[in-house]
């Protein structure tokens, strides 16, 4: 589709009409960590945003999402279900490897019968992408063959392409509807735009400090099932819930009931396979008792499972687990190790 | 570090000789300036330990995983406190165990670390110079004030040489903290707000909580093999489940208000939970409140006691009657 340049200035502008007619989420700056909230002040916005600490899947897939609650007035049940209403989001500043991190969503949600809850969201949130401007330590998103500066999965995507000018692009119809509106914002799309953002990519990927190769992964993850090696890593593991809920493509949850008698509600929540709760039976028997039986259910879902159940893969390198589990697992060493192994 | 680093080595060498079947201790972590909990099993792993101004970790809980085997632990001064409460309590057999004790010049805050390093330079090497550390790196020699790139448990710390050890590595370090620091400082800060206000900075803070339970997994102090909040009984059959399972800032204040009543009196003070906090939720106010008003009610545990709250005597105040 068509692209076009837009000056800083004219991006708060934007920013500020955004905000004016829809709900807008993007990052902003909170105690030093970078978040996703709803802004009322285009100037508290992060333009060029980085890793927020929590990814955007949230918007479609929340921690918390009551699915109905219930009431009974003498002989008359109610039922209350609470799938969103239509309504204007936009989710703005999202990097690609998050991006891609929807598709993976997208795979396990929408596929029949779809999830209505998450496929409301998802039809009702206009995706602004932008590229990345930085490459951090525990990056390693072109091991996915993801680009730092592609904008697939968003409806516009941006790139400050220096100089105080992003390049537009304007990659789906909604996206091209949404800008539309605001057509005197834009100007046409310079000479030079495409190469400055290849010039960005280029250098941006020379910065991903390690190399990660993931095509062989499959069949070899296979083959190391019964390895010690899981013992080995999980002695450090602490068996707490970050690496899963930091985690873009994480999507396990819980459906559990609040309330009592005459009124509650059911909701779903996230859920984290290295609980020990998380596989117990009523019975009391817990097939991945172990912790080191957990950790090598979360490495095999992510570097394996996912791919052979939806064919996309479960991982999108964007570093998130890398950089807050506690006891520094680092998924990339998991995946040389692997490839070591066998 | 590179003495202390080589002295774990020979001493972890030499356990494994006499019979040791598992030496906790660091090994280098996988990014830069960051260190990570390491297992030795035999003697052929010990090469890899290290000690440097990145071994943030208190590594007393994971002796509890091993309680049938020959075991080692590197403790630093804030470590000490929670293996003792571990054996105090039962969980540990302290005939088992060594304790090796290092002298620590403090920790280092490793995002403020990486800011002030060059990017691309890698460290070779790391001196203790008492008010500073100087790094080594591919790039030229950097010293890091310890005023200004400690963390800042390190900074009110008063125990950074450990006591009850078996086994001390090193000379002394001189103390780290900055004298006449007031550890209640900020909790008095809190304290003194009023009640709305003190609500609205609790509320902000505890309604990130993602309950990802890091601060209990890592918690030394949070020794139950099941915890209470983990009872996996439906919602319709609760008789008496204590937390819902839904995110909400009620549940949540009330999980991190009901941990820090249970560690209170127990909490050694080692700040694990605050640092493995993906959120940044300032947990250690919470314990820090609750040591302080121990110490006010009951005065200082003495040493044959447990711990305050796990004990009593028939004189004690009883406001209840």
């Amino acid at each position: 589709m068509d692209s076009k340049i837009i000056k800083k200035d004219k991006l708060l502008s934007l920013l500020e009409r955004f905000i004016a007619g829809y709900h807008v989420l993007a990052p902003v700056r909170e105690d030093g960590m970078l978040v996703y909230r709803p802004v009322g002040i285009p100037g508290d916005v992060e333009l060029n945003p980085g890793r927020s600490v929590l990814p955007p899947k949230g918007r479609f897939f929340p921690q918390t999402e009551i699915l109905y609650s219930y009431r009974i007035e003498g002989e008359k049940l109610t039922l209350e279900e609470y799938v969103e209403e239509a309504r204007q989001v936009i989710l703005f500043g999202v990097h690609p490897c998050d991006l891609r991190s929807f598709a993976v969503l997208d795979a396990v949600f929408t596929e029949e019968p779809r999830d209505a809850y998450f496929t409301a969201r998802r039809n009702n949130t206009i995706i602004v992408g932008v590229s990345c401007s930085s490459v951090l330590p525990e990056c390693f998103c072109t091991a996915f063959g993801i680009s730092p500066v592609e904008g697939n999965g968003a409806d516009i995507h941006l790139t400050d392409i220096g100089a105080g000018a992003y390049l537009v692009e304007v990659l789906t119809p909604r996206g091209k509807e949404l800008l539309q509106k605001f057509d005197s914002l834009f100007e046409d799309n310079v000479a030079g735009a495409e190469e400055a953002k290849r010039a960005k990519e280029a250098s941006l990927i020379k910065k991903i400090s390690l190399s990660v190769k993931v095509n062989d992964l499959h069949e070899k993850m296979a083959s190391i099932f019964e390895n010690p090696y899981w013992e080995k890593i999980s002695r450090r593991c602490l068996g707490c819930g970050v690496c899963t809920y930091v985690c873009p493509t994480c999507h396990c949850f819980d459906i559990m009931d609040d309330g009592a008698g005459k009124a509650g509600e059911r909701f779903r929540c996230w859920d984290s396979c290295l609980f020990r709760e998380y596989t117990l039976h009523t019975s009391g028997h817990n097939p991945r008792h172990a912790l080191a039986q957990r950790l090598r259910n979360r490495f095999f879902h992510k570097l394996s499972y996912n791919n052979q159940r939806y064919n996309i893969e479960g991982c999108v390198g964007c570093g998130r687990c890398v950089a807050l589990c506690p006891v520094n697992i680092d998924i990339r060493e998991v995946i040389g190790a692997v490839r070591g192994l066998v | 570090m590179k003495e202390i680093t080589e002295m774990l080595q020979q001493v972890a060498a030499r356990l494994f000789n006499e019979g040791l079947e598992m030496f906790i201790g660091y090994e280098s972590g996988s990014v830069p300036a960051k260190a990570r909990p390491y297992f030795a099993a035999v003697q052929g792993e010990t090469a890899a330990l290290v000690f440097n101004p990145f071994c943030e970790h208190n590594l007393a809980k994971y002796l509890v995983r091993f309680p049938n085997a020959k075991t080692a632990v590197v403790v630093k001064g804030c470590d000490a406190g929670a293996v003792e409460r571990l054996v105090k309590e039962r969980n540990l057999d302290r005939t088992r165990i060594t304790v090796i004790g290092v002298p620590c010049g403090g920790m280092l805050a490793r995002e403020r670390v990486l800011a002030e390093l060059p990017q691309d330079g890698k460290i070779t090497a790391i001196t203790d110079r008492r008010d500073a550390f100087v790094f080594q790196t591919s790039k030229g020699e950097h010293v890091l004030e310890k005023k200004a790139f400690l963390l800042a448990k390190c900074l009110i710390c008063t125990q950074n040489n450990p006591t009850g050890v078996d086994l001390m590595l090193g000379k002394e370090a001189p103390p780290v903290g900055e004298t006449g620091k007031d550890p209640y400082a900020r909790v008095k800060e809190i304290s003194a707000l009023d009640p709305p206000a003190r609500a609205a900075f609790w509320d902000r803070l505890m309604d990130r909580c993602l309950r990802c339970y890091a601060c209990r997994e890592v918690c030394p102090a949070c020794s139950c093999t099941e915890c209470c909040f983990e009872q996996a009984v439906p919602g319709w059959q609760q008789g008496a489940i204590w937390l819902s399972k839904a995110v909400t800032l009620p549940d949540n204040l009330h999980y991190h208000v009901i941990r820090a009543f249970h560690v209170a009196g127990r909490c050694t003070g080692c700040g694990e939970c605050e640092r493995v906090c993906p959120v940044r939720i300032p947990l250690m106010l919470l314990n820090r409140k609750l040591a302080g008003d121990i110490d006010e009610l009951y005065g200082p545990t003495p040493p044959d006691v447990p711990s305050v709250l796990c004990t009593y005597a028939t004189g004690d105040r009883d406001e209840f009657t």
